[in-house]
């Protein structure tokens, strides 16, 4: 009796969706729309992230040395430097590779060249650049070489300290970017839901009267229900894979633009989309279904109070 | 087999709808229930229907008692009454076939029994050519036939009418009324909700006559009084 019931409300839900063909054509568009909203936010957040990303990756902080300070000592500094969890990358630049670079810099300044000519000795120290994980342990790099009295002692000044404004200057702007990008995305899917929802109900208000039929011929509210509430699982997996394909047409036209605005990185909407995958589409379908389900449920329900 | 005992019915807002009604209708009756429009007739018929709660008195349907039925009994009653109604009621979406097999479907009847009886009740209303139709493509007094033959698939013991005739013209009127009388020849109870004098007087069958709410007539084999 159960499997028997179960098949025809799988075969009315069938039946009602290809017969009202335009009202299923309209609410799986409306889903798709709504759904690829959300997900070219999605997208516009993961690019967001990964050019700051890039930014950051290109902002580093330079530990300038007293020329007078020998090479071992700067190893030493480096390789103390390393231990930090929170360090990935450290470059020693010697002071003769530092002065080519200024000399490279500055080849359209013959003043400045000429100035480096008058000098005998190279004026420069050493340098290490260091590259941490994340901006926020600038700040640390510096406070762990300061708090070396034997390092501090080898320091230049106070080299460093530009640098730390404008890491918390892009620190603040890449978290307020973030936070505009997932509020924005919260705010369509706020609205998709909201669309979903009233598509679904103005759907079962069509139907209405043949609600009443069903239930004057002696149909169970579960054997009205059914047929809807199945219904809307089709919309919103059909509605889920059209997005998909939707969403893989963008990022296969749009990668090219992507790469053209971040370089040469091993970024790419279409790794992403395949990366997240489960993720994004997983979501959207499971939470698409939930709110079919719950939608279609509480709008039929109006009309079975017997 | 229908029995209202002391039964009155007032909506919210104080309109009185119904008041005492007291009537007992026997298995294999034709009954017409008669009176204008706005007297309770359709009343009556929600009531039989568990559409609507008396609000005193009893009602008895079967084995069922409409003041005490539990929500999930309701679908088990409508299956055991065939209703008719003045618009028709056909999903818009199934064919002939389909609309009557609906009745069946509902009630859980196998996919065998419901192919062998569905051909037959339109066979009996004359529509067995036309069953792959969709109820748009037919005509209101086939409409009409078709609803008929859906009250009758699963074989009801009683079959309520409520003004089967007030959307047709007297052809096809005749026709329905035609197909109340053979049904309730096979043993059926029907009970007849009309306002159409010429049918009620042709029938020469019992009628209950209503004015405001009260039964004000009740004749073995009776005419349209009002």
């Amino acid at each position: 009796m159960f499997f028997l019931s179960l098949s025809r409300i799988i075969k009315f839900s069938f039946q009602n969706f290809l017969r009202n063909f335009w009202l299923s054509l309209v609410t799986i568009t409306i889903i798709v729309l709504t759904l690829f909203s959300v997900t070219s936010l999605i997208f516009i957040n993961a690019i967001t992230e990964k050019a700051m990303q890039i930014v950051e990756s290109k902002v580093d902080v330079s530990v300038y040395f007293k020329p007078a300070v020998t090479e071992e000592q700067v190893l030493a500094v480096k390789d103390e430097l390393k231990t930090l969890p929170f360090v990935k990358n450290v470059e020693y630049v010697t002071k003769s590779e530092a002065l080519t670079k200024l000399r490279e810099q500055y080849k359209d300044s013959p003043l400045i060249l000429e100035s480096l000519k008058e000098l005998d000795n190279n004026p420069l120290g050493d340098t290490l650049v260091v590259n941490t994980y994340d901006t926020e342990s600038y700040q640390k790099v510096i406070d762990a070489v300061l708090a070396n009295s034997k390092f501090a002692s080898l320091i230049d000044g106070q080299s460093f300290d530009d640098n730390s404004y404008i890491i918390e200057k892009l620190q603040k702007i890449t978290n307020r970017i973030s936070r505009i990008g997932w509020g924005v995305t919260a705010f369509f899917a706020i609205i998709s839901v909201m669309v979903i929802v009233n598509t679904i109900r103005i759907a079962i208000y069509t139907h209405k009267d043949e609600i009443a039929i069903m239930r004057l011929v002696g149909a169970s509210n579960r054997f009205i229900r059914g047929p809807f509430v199945f219904e809307s699982i089709i919309y919103a997996f059909i509605g889920s894979l059209i997005c998909f394909g939707l969403s893989y047409l963008f990022a296969v036209f749009s990668d090219p633009y992507v790469i053209e605005i971040l370089g040469q990185s091993d970024f790419s909407i279409l790794g992403y989309l395949f990366d997240n995958m489960l993720y994004i589409f997983g979501g959207e379908l499971l939470g698409i279904m939930i709110i079919s389900i719950v939608a279609t449920s509480l709008a039929t329900r109006r009309y079975l109070k017997v | 087999m229908v029995r209202f005992k002391n039964v009155s019915k007032i909506y919210q807002g104080h309109q009185t709808a119904l008041k005492d009604i007291n009537l007992h209708i026997t298995p294999g009756e034709f009954v017409s229930i008669v009176g204008q429009s706005g007297t309770g007739k359709t009343t009556m018929v929600k009531l039989m229907l568990a559409e609507e709660r008396p609000s005193s008195g009893k009602i008895i349907i079967g084995g069922w008692d409409i003041g005490d039925i539990k929500s999930r009994e309701i679908p088990s009653l409508r299956r055991q009454i065939g209703v008719v109604f003045q618009d028709f009621k056909l999903l818009p979406n199934k064919t002939l076939f389909e609309n009557v097999a609906f009745a069946l479907e509902v009630g859980g009847e196998q996919q065998e029994k419901i192919d062998e009886i569905v051909p037959q009740v339109l066979r009996i209303v004359g529509l067995e050519s036309k069953m792959n139709r969709f109820p748009r493509q037919i005509s209101g007094g086939e409409q009409q036939r078709v609803v008929v033959a859906r009250s009758l698939a699963h074989r009801p013991k009683i079959l309520v009418a409520d003004e089967p005739t007030g959307n047709l013209d007297s052809i096809n009127s005749r026709d329905i009324i035609d197909l109340l009388k053979k049904i309730n020849d096979f043993g059926t109870t029907v009970i007849l909700v009309t306002h159409n004098r010429e049918i009620v007087n042709d029938l020469t069958r019992r009628v209950i006559t209503i004015e405001n709410g009260v039964i004000v007539s009740d004749q073995a084999r009776g005419k349209y009084i009002l």
